[in-house]
């Protein structure tokens, strides 16, 4: 395989540079600077809060019965797609949205 | 992340971030390291905002290479014979170097963008990606700036060796 000049080129003037001090020299400045502030990562605390008020909400408006009603009129959206209504429409595409943020929060939190 | 991990994270980065900034002078040692101090302050002022969504040495390596636009924006605007000479003393510089006059006579045929290009990508073996992240460029733009670079060098190189 060929091997790339400019590859060899950089690689073999690659400097390997002494400390001199520099580490000390920038300990010393951050010694007179503020600390860091300690920011805690909130947004699980976020998701569990409106997670809860979510669930509280589709107990407390009897969203079970709903949920159940809606998935035994599903069928009908297949045969006539006029039995699909706006509220239908938008519950729908609210659960999509939900299922993406899920998954993206997921994910972003396994990287993380 | 706390004073002790920073203090962790400066001994890690150090080198590959003062040899970047070097070779971006074009071999001014005492510029390089002063962007590189205003770069390693700025992050420790500004370690709350660094969300984790890139590696710490990608985001130091961005701040860096903003300190040196900084620079040399300021250099340019406010003493335009500064720049000339600066050139002069980073030849001189790679005189007294010689190992890497030939490195610093190189890098000088490339533009800013160029130079930062082929640096991270050869030098430092960072990814398109990362290199993108640091200039806050797109991927293809990273590609072509790497492409010219590559040619422009490729003949120097010729040239020099003929």
């Amino acid at each position: 395989m060929k091997e790339d000049p400019i590859k060899t080129f950089l690689s073999s003037h690659k400097e390997t540079l002494p400390e001199d001090g520099f580490n000390a020299r920038l300990f010393n400045t951050l010694d007179y600077l503020p600390q860091p502030k300690h920011s805690a990562n909130r947004s699980p605390l976020i998701v569990g809060i409106f997670a809860g008020i979510g669930i509280l909400l589709f107990v407390l408006l009897g969203g079970y019965n709903a949920l159940l009603n809606g998935l035994s009129t599903m069928d009908r959206i297949f045969f006539d797609l006029n039995a699909l209504t706006p509220d239908i429409l938008s519950a729908c595409i609210m659960l999509a949205l939900a299922f993406v943020a899920l998954i993206r929060f997921a994910a972003r939190s396994y990287h993380r | 992340m706390n004073r002790k991990e920073f203090e962790l994270q400066v001994q890690i980065n150090q080198e590959p971030l003062r040899r970047f900034l070097r070779n971006l002078c074009r071999g001014d040692a005492a510029l390089a390291d002063d962007i590189a101090q205003e770069a390693f302050i700025k992050a420790f002022l500004h370690l709350e905002t660094f969300g984790g969504r890139s590696s710490f040495s990608t985001w130091l390596f961005r701040i860096a290479y903003n300190c040196f636009c900084d620079s040399k924006k300021a250099a340019e605007r406010y003493s335009p014979l500064e720049v000339e000479s600066l050139v002069v003393t980073a030849s001189e510089k790679a005189d007294q170097g010689f190992e890497h006059q030939a490195l610093y006579l190189a890098l000088d045929k490339l533009n800013t963008k160029e130079r930062t290009a082929l640096l991270l990508f050869y030098m430092e073996e960072k990814s398109l990606k990362e290199i993108a992240d640091i200039t806050r460029m797109p991927v293809n733009t990273v590609k072509s700036h790497l492409s010219r670079a590559k040619l422009n060098m490729s003949e120097h190189l010729k040239n020099h060796r003929s």
